[in-house]
């Protein structure tokens, strides 16, 4: 045996070894990519159970996180997550307080504990199931449904009873303490968790009365002094805070604030904004996050969205645009009422919604009840931010007035009709029930016109519930399905891929992935699954898709979103090639170049192009995100499937895959780096750019006096900005392709301008000053403004940005008032050839956006 | 002896660091729990034991460190070793402090 150091055994047995649940040294590592594969077998409540030894993190919207290598990033699989495998399609029986699925584990509650072994000694602990990994083969854990019989210090016992005798006392140390009132149903604001699962672990009793405390506890009395209302928007009441962390995770982790944090310590501990200031003279930005977060009820919304009076005193109404919209499609005024929160809650798609968002937004669901005549709900080629569940009767698809589909109810998104017997769920088509939710989520115009038929009831979504659903597991399994479906249609329909081949070839296409596609799934439950044919992935910006010189593996459709695609040339340059956006595909050239998927003869094609020495089945680039990405994946096999059942198809994606290598080089060639300005601002993302021409300029300002002139004095314009060429491009908004500052507003105030061919992203009134769309827009457009008076219940500021308003010649007045024709307002691709530039991808572009713009 | 056991107790209270609730919730309760015993309150002897013992078992099994698992020991070896410290309530709850 070899001595080592004093220090180097510190090192060794203190920091890098742990102990596992039974006492024995174990080494403390990072769980790696190898990890996501390899597995352990564990007992959970008598039933074995194989999970993988690492799962891969997530996002708070559920989307898979990956390294700038485009490796996942694997964390390990905690014994809640096996619970959750362990009983499948049944709710997990481990009660949680402070653990949500959407954030990192911080075990401070400790309801979640369990047993581990068989028998209990003395000095033995329990773990939290929420946050211990599962580290070792062969764990036995017992949760507090299990019926199996342990022996603790020396006693036989049933361990769920054990385990949940523990629980039980946690929560009634917290229910003497901080559970104070019963919410009166009539005014219910938020669902109390930990009423909730304290009904659930107390010996029997009434229902819907405090849980009598068995124990000597002392309750402590409501303290009037520590309830603080100096927030407009959100009342904290300290006595309710159980301290679960979970509106400190939400104001750092899920929005990025970083307002709430910890003061005090031990029996004076406590949530504090900005490190103890009132929550009103805080830097707390009202967004909302952290009320809906919480499980006690500790921090409650005042009032709801649309009941906070307008500048009129008046509460709002909440669906202005479509009222007047189906009203004079009516000629009377339409039924459309406001779904309350209650009936939203005991839907199945909404299940796991916080109520507290529910109650704090109702209104943003609205019911279309028609009689004998029917309404289009909205048009083709138009923005628009809302989305419809059918619960009645049908909707039609329309298209150049030409009916493309016919949508009815989904017994799967809504649950069973009252009365009606429950149909099978695998009986039902679940793509079925909700329509419109593409152009809502992706900020692109309707590809068709929707029109509910006589006779049917609508559900009329606003676009931060259908956001809030992304981030529930149970309304992710339902609605993911359906994305790549309609993903693919789309594809289909618009594909780049699909342009100059026949009609039926496309859908002859879409049909074998259709049919190969198999059941959606999120993440890898169970280990040695096959990878799945297609899935439909959301990428978040900067993570890499493909990268060079790695093995191909799959083929994309990009349905939402820019790519950029890179490549490293022989002399060690990285140079950025090509930009590319909605409905383009890509990862055909590595795939076709292994004579495996696409034949020798297209292999040996692709490699006399390429010059050089060819690494079959390759990547030839590496993709990256620019933004918010959607895809839609099709693995290696399918992919080969799809190509040998048609042959044009290969032959096609064969021309085009040389075109592109042909025009590769050319690029290398030719412009080089020069792309990079061009993606590297965003200016790709521009469709109404506001651009100056520095040589016609003399700087006299008209255009930011303009523009403060019609926006109540205060100027949108700021005059700084990049500098393209002769062109400057001051930070006015740009009307992005994909729009980041829409993703997350938690009111929905921000959207695309309803209206054919419109561009305006504008503000609405109820905007409630979080500035979270001027933290999201990447150019600075957004400006924060707190010089006007604001009404009750709001916070002091609200969002403003360029709205292009409209002077008498149709251009905004920046544009109009300029006396030497300096100031325009041009889409991206033609900046760049403005400056004599021209990326494939704008070539594209221009041609989306005529498409688009000049129908 | 109870007030020693206080005097440990209220250590324990103030070095709590707040973050687990056994520990930040339970040692408050034991302290209370003392302080009316020596008020000639709290509860008959059975359920003074009852809820020492109780309670003593979640800060144990539960709590993140071990500052909330040995926080009970003080109450649990005046019961264990001075039964006799524990007496029938003399006045109401309503009473004490």
């Amino acid at each position: 045996m070899t001595e080592l150091p004093l220090d180097d055994l510190f090192e060794r047995y203190e920091s890098l070894y742990a102990r596992t649940v039974d006492g024995q040294l174990i080494q403390l590592a990072k769980p790696t990519l190898a990890d996501l594969e390899r597995t352990y077998s564990i007992t959970i409540d008598g039933q074995k159970v194989t999970v993988n030894r690492a799962v891969p993190s997530t996002d708070e919207q559920g989307n898979v996180l990956r390294d700038d290598q485009n490796d996942v990033i694997p964390r390990q699989t905690t014994i809640y997550d096996a619970a959750n495998l362990r009983y499948q399609g049944q709710p997990n029986p481990i009660p949680i307080l402070c653990h949500q699925n959407h954030m990192k584990p911080v075990g401070v509650c400790r309801v979640c504990c369990v047993m581990t072994g068989n028998e209990y000694r003395s000095g033995q602990k329990m773990i939290p199931a929420c946050q211990h990994p599962v580290n070792q083969d062969n764990m036995v854990i017992h949760t507090v449904e299990s019926r199996e019989r342990v022996k603790v210090l020396g006693q036989e016992c049933v361990a769920g009873e054990f385990v949940k005798d523990q629980a039980r006392g946690l929560v009634e140390l917290l229910a003497a303490n901080h559970l104070h009132s019963i919410q009166v149903p009539s005014q219910k604001k938020f669902e109390n968790e930990l009423l909730t699962v304290a009904q659930r672990l107390k010996r029997r009793e009434g229902q819907g009365s405090i849980p009598r405390l068995p124990l000597l506890l002392q309750r402590k009395p409501h303290d009037e002094e520590r309830v603080d209302q100096s927030s407009e928007v959100i009342a904290y009441d300290a006595n309710s805070c159980i301290l679960c962390d979970r509106c400190v995770r939400g104001c750092s982790e899920v929005k990025p604030f970083k307002v709430i944090g910890h003061t005090g310590f031990g029996n004076k501990a406590r949530i504090s904004f900005d490190l103890g200031a009132p929550m009103g003279q805080s830097s707390c930005v009202s967004c909302g996050e952290c009320a809906i977060s919480c499980p006690t009820g500790a921090l409650t919304f005042k009032t709801s969205v649309y009941q906070a009076p307008d500048r009129t005193g008046k509460a709002r109404d909440p669906w202005v645009e479509e009222r007047r919209s189906f009203w004079m499609q009516l000629g009377k005024e339409p039924d459309l009422q406001i779904v309350p929160a209650d009936e939203l809650a005991a839907i199945p798609l909404f299940r796991g919604v916080p109520y507290a968002f529910l109650k704090w937004n109702e209104g943003g669901v609205g019911r279309l009840r028609l009689a004998d005549r029917e309404v289009e709900l909205c048009r083709q080629d138009t923005y628009g931010s809302t989305a419809f569940i059918i619960e009645e009767g049908e909707i039609q698809v329309r298209r150049d007035r030409q009916v493309l589909a016919q949508r009815r109810r989904s017994d799967v998104l809504l649950g069973p009709r009252p009365g009606a017997a429950a149909r099978r769920v695998a009986e039902q088509d679940p793509n079925d029930g909700l329509v419109g939710e593409l152009a809502c989520l992706g900020h692109q115009p309707r590809s068709a016109s929707l029109v509910a038929r006589p006779g049917s009831s609508v559900l009329i979504l606003k676009r931060n519930l259908l956001y809030m659903l992304q981030r529930n597991r149970e309304a992710r399994r339902i609605l993911f399905p359906l994305y790549q479906r309609r993903a693919l249609l789309v594809f289909r329909e618009k594909g780049e891929l699909f342009k100059g081949l026949p009609e039926d070839l496309g859908q002859a296409c879409i049909d074998f992935l259709f049919q190969e596609q198999g059941q959606w799934e999120e993440l890898p439950d169970a280990p040695d699954r096959p990878p799945r044919p297609v899935q439909f992935l959301q990428i978040n910006p900067g993570q890499k898709v493909i990268r060079q010189d790695t093995r191909a593996e799959y083929f994309y459709i990009i349905h939402r979103g820019h790519v950029s695609v890179e490549g490293i040339d022989q002399q060690g340059r990285s140079l950025i090639r090509d930009y590319m956006g909605p409905l383009r595909h890509f990862g055909e050239i590595g795939l076709l170049s292994d004579p495996a998927v696409g034949g020798a003869e297209t292999a040996r094609m692709l490699a006399e192009v390429m010059g050089g020495p060819v690494r079959a089945g390759r990547r030839t680039g590496t993709c990256t995100a620019l933004d918010h990405v959607e895809l839609v994946r099709i693995h290696k096999d399918t992919f080969r499937g799809l190509l040998k059942a048609h042959p044009p198809l290969l032959a096609h994606l064969r021309d085009w895959a040389v075109q592109r290598l042909r025009k590769n080089r050319q690029t290398r060639e030719q412009i080089g780096l020069q792309v990079e300005p061009f993606t590297e601002p965003g200016l790709y993302q521009g469709q109404k750019l506001m651009v100056l021409d520095l040589e016609r300029c003399t700087r006299c300002q008209e255009c930011v006096k303009a523009c403060a002139e019609t926006h109540d004095g205060v100027t949108r314009l700021v005059l700084e900005g990049n500098r393209f060429g002769k062109f400057l491009v001051p930070s006015a908004c740009r009307s992005c392709h994909d729009p980041l500052c829409l993703n997350g507003c938690p009111v929905d105030a921000i959207h695309r301008k309803t209206g054919k061919h419109t561009l305006a992203i504008v503000i609405e009134d109820h905007c409630i000053g979080c500035g979270l769309c001027a933290h999201n827009c990447p150019y600075g457009s957004i400006h924060m403004d707190s010089r006007h008076a604001r009404r009750a219940g709001q916070s002091e500021r609200i969002a403003t940005n360029c709205d292009l308003c409209e002077s008498l010649d149709g251009n905004p007045r920046c544009v109009h008032r300029c006396p030497h024709d300096a100031a325009i307002r041009i889409a991206g691709y033609d900046l760049a050839r403005r400056v004599g530039l021209q990326p494939e991808g704008s070539a594209a572009d221009e041609q989306r956006w005529q498409e688009q713009h000049t129908g | 002896m109870l007030a020693h056991a206080q005097n440990c107790l209220e250590f324990f209270e103030g070095e709590s660091c707040g973050k687990c609730v056994p520990c930040r919730l339970g040692c408050q309760q034991l302290v209370q729990l003392t302080v009316h015993l020596r008020q000639g309150g709290g509860g008959s002897p059975e359920a003074v034991r009852q809820t020492v013992e109780r309670l003593g078992q979640v800060m144990e099994l539960t709590s993140i460190c071990g500052l909330g698992r040995a926080a009970p020991n003080p109450l649990l070896s005046v019961l264990e070793h001075f039964p006799g410290e524990l007496k029938a309530p003399t006045r109401k709850p309503e009473d004490l402090k």
